[in-house]
C-alpha cells in the first residue's frame, strides 16, 4: 500500500494512502472477461459460457455493489498532484487498450473460423460488444487529459466500439453543453432510454461533425482535412473492419453490425443515467450557468467504481473533467443514484421503474422546483 | 490594448494572443473577444471565454 505524503513547515505532514491502489487492477479484467468466455467455449464446447460476461456485469456486480458497499474516501486536495503524478494509475488505463483490440481480435477470428451456431454468435456480438462499449469508458478518460499520447491513445480505442466521433462530441460538446435541452447526451424528465437514444446517438454524431468542422474551418480547411480528428479513429476503425470481413468471411458483418450497436447502446446507457432530468438555469445574459454539482448523479459503489475508472463519481468529473480518475471525489449532498451503473442500467431498460425510481429522486434534488428540471424545453 | 495571454481557470488553457493556436483555428494576432461568442475551453470544455483570466491580472470583461 503506497502513501502519499506531503511535509509542512512548522505543522504535521499530510498523508493519504489510497486504498483502491491495487483494486484499478479490475479494470484489465474486464476486455479480458469476453476473451475468457470464449477461450471456455472452445475448451467446453458449451457457448453458454458466451453470455457470462453478461451475466456478470448485470447479475453479478449489483450484487457484488450491494455486498461490498460505498466508499466515500477522498485524497487530500495538497495531495492531488502527487496521486496525478503516480504513473501507475495511468499506465493501467494504456494497458487495457491492446486488451481491447486482442478480445475483438479473438471474437472476430472465434467467430469467422469455429463451429458456431447463429446463436452463439449473437451471444459473442453481445457480449463483446457491451463490454467494447467499457472502451468508450478508457477512451473518456484518456481523451480528457492534454497528454498527446494519452489522446491518440483515446482515438485508438475509440476504434474499437467505432465510436471515434466520441471524443470530440464529448469533451467539447456535451461538457459544454450538459444538463441542458440542447444537449443530446443528457435525457430529460419522462424521457425513456429508448426515445433517448434515438434522440442522442444521431444527435451526438451531428454534433461532433459541426464542432470539427467549425475548428477546421476557422484555419481555413475542409471537414475532409487530414486534421480531421473524427477521421483518424474511424480510419482505424473502418481498416479494422474490412480486416475482418476480408480474413474471416461474410459473417462478420451481422457481428460487426450486432457488436457495434451493443457498445454504442452501453455509451447511451451510461449518458441516460448520468443528467437524468436535472437542468442548469439560464442567467439574465442567456447563457447557461456554468455546470454545478448538482447537474449529475453520482454513485460510490466500489466495484461498478472500479470497473469504470471512477466514472460514477459524475459530479466532479464534470466540475473538472481533466482531473484523473484516481483523484476524483465524493462529495455529501449530491444527487446519488440508489446503486452502481449495472443496476442503474437495468432499472433504464424498464422505463416504468426507472420513472418510479428516479422521478421522486428528481424532485427531491431539484426541492420541487419545475424551473431545474429538464423537461426538454429550450427555456427562453 | 496589446496583445494578451489568456488563462482557463478551470484547466490551465493558455491562449497567447499574439501566437495564436493553429489547432483552435485562431491565426497570430487574433484577440479572444474576436473568439465565437460560443467558444469554450478546448481542453475542459466547461469555462466560456469570459471566464478566461488574464495573465498578470484583468479578467476579461469586453462586451461581444
Amino acid at each position: 500500500m503506497k502513501t502519499f505524503t506531503l511535509e509542512r513547515a512548522g505543522a504535521a505532514p499530510i498523508q493519504y494512502t489510497d486504498k483502491k491502489r491495487w483494486l484499478w487492477l479490475a479494470s484489465l479484467a474486464l476486455p479480458a472477461l469476453p476473451l475468457g468466455a470464449i477461450a471456455a467455449t472452445l475448451a467446453t464446447g458449451s457457448e453458454w459460457f458466451l453470455l457470462a460476461p453478461l451475466v456478470f456485469f448485470y447479475g453479478i456486480v449489483p450484487i457484488l455493489d450491494a455486498l461490498v458497499g460505498e466508499d466515500t474516501d477522498n485524497p487530500p486536495e495538497e495531495l492531488v498532484p502527487q496521486l496525478s503524478a503516480d504513473r501507475f494509475y495511468r499506465y493501467l488505463t494504456y494497458a487495457t487498450v491492446p486488451l481491447y483490440f486482442v478480445t475483438l481480435i479473438a471474437a472476430a477470428w472465434f467467430v469467422g473460423t469455429q463451429a458456431v451456431s447463429a446463436w452463439g454468435i449473437l451471444a459473442v456480438a453481445l457480449a463483446v460488444g457491451f463490454y467494447s462499449g467499457s472502451a468508450i469508458t478508457v477512451g473518456h478518460e484518456l481523451g480528457h487529459k492534454k497528454e498527446k499520447l494519452e489522446r491518440w491513445l483515446a482515438k485508438i480505442v475509440l476504434a474499437v466500439p467505432a465510436y471515434g466521433h466520441f471524443w470530440v462530441e464529448h469533451n467539447r460538446g456535451h461538457h459544454r453543453d450538459v444538463a441542458t435541452p440542447e444537449d443530446p447526451a443528457s435525457s430529460r424528465f419522462g424521457e425513456n432510454i429508448y426515445a433517448f437514444a434515438r434522440r442522442e446517438m444521431p444527435g451526438a454524431l451531428r454534433r461532433a461533425w459541426t464542432l470539427e468542422k467549425e475548428r477546421l474551418a476557422r484555419a481555413g480547411k475542409s471537414a475532409w482535412s487530414r486534421e480531421n480528428e473524427i477521421l483518424h479513429s474511424w480510419a482505424i476503425a473502418a481498416a479494422l473492419r474490412v480486416v475482418f470481413v476480408v480474413a474471416f468471411g461474410p459473417v462478420l458483418i451481422p457481428f460487426l453490425l450486432v457488436h457495434d450497436f451493443l457498445a454504442w447502446w452501453s455509451l447511451t446507457s451510461a449518458n441516460y443515467i448520468e443528467h437524468y432530468g436535472l437542468l442548469r438555469r439560464k442567467g439574465p445574459d442567456g447563457k447557461y450557468e456554468n455546470p454545478k454539482p448538482h447537474h449529475s448523479w453520482n454513485s460510490n459503489h466500489v466495484v461498478s467504481n472500479l470497473i469504470s475508472f471512477h466514472l460514477e463519481r459524475h459530479s466532479d468529473h464534470h466540475a473538472h473533467p481533466t482531473r484523473r480518475y484516481q483523484a476524483l471525489r465524493h462529495f455529501e449532498e449530491l444527487p446519488q443514484l440508489p446503486g452502481g451503473y449495472s443496476l442503474m442500467f437495468l432499472l433504464a431498460y424498464l422505463p416504468p421503474l426507472w420513472f418510479r425510481v428516479m422521478n421522486p429522486r428528481v424532485m427531491q434534488v431539484v426541492g420541487g422546483d419545475l424551473e431545474r428540471v429538464n423537461f426538454g424545453k429550450v427555456a427562453a | 490594448m496589446g496583445e494578451a495571454i489568456w488563462r482557463c481557470p478551470e484547466c490551465e488553457w493558455i491562449y497567447d494572443e499574439a501566437r495564436g493556436d493553429a489547432a483552435e483555428g485562431f491565426g497570430p494576432g487574433t484577440a479572444l473577444s474576436d473568439f465565437p461568442s460560443d467558444w469554450s475551453c478546448p481542453d475542459c470544455g466547461v469555462r466560456h471565454k469570459g471566464e478566461f483570466e488574464r495573465e498578470g491580472g484583468d479578467r476579461f470583461t469586453k462586451k461581444t
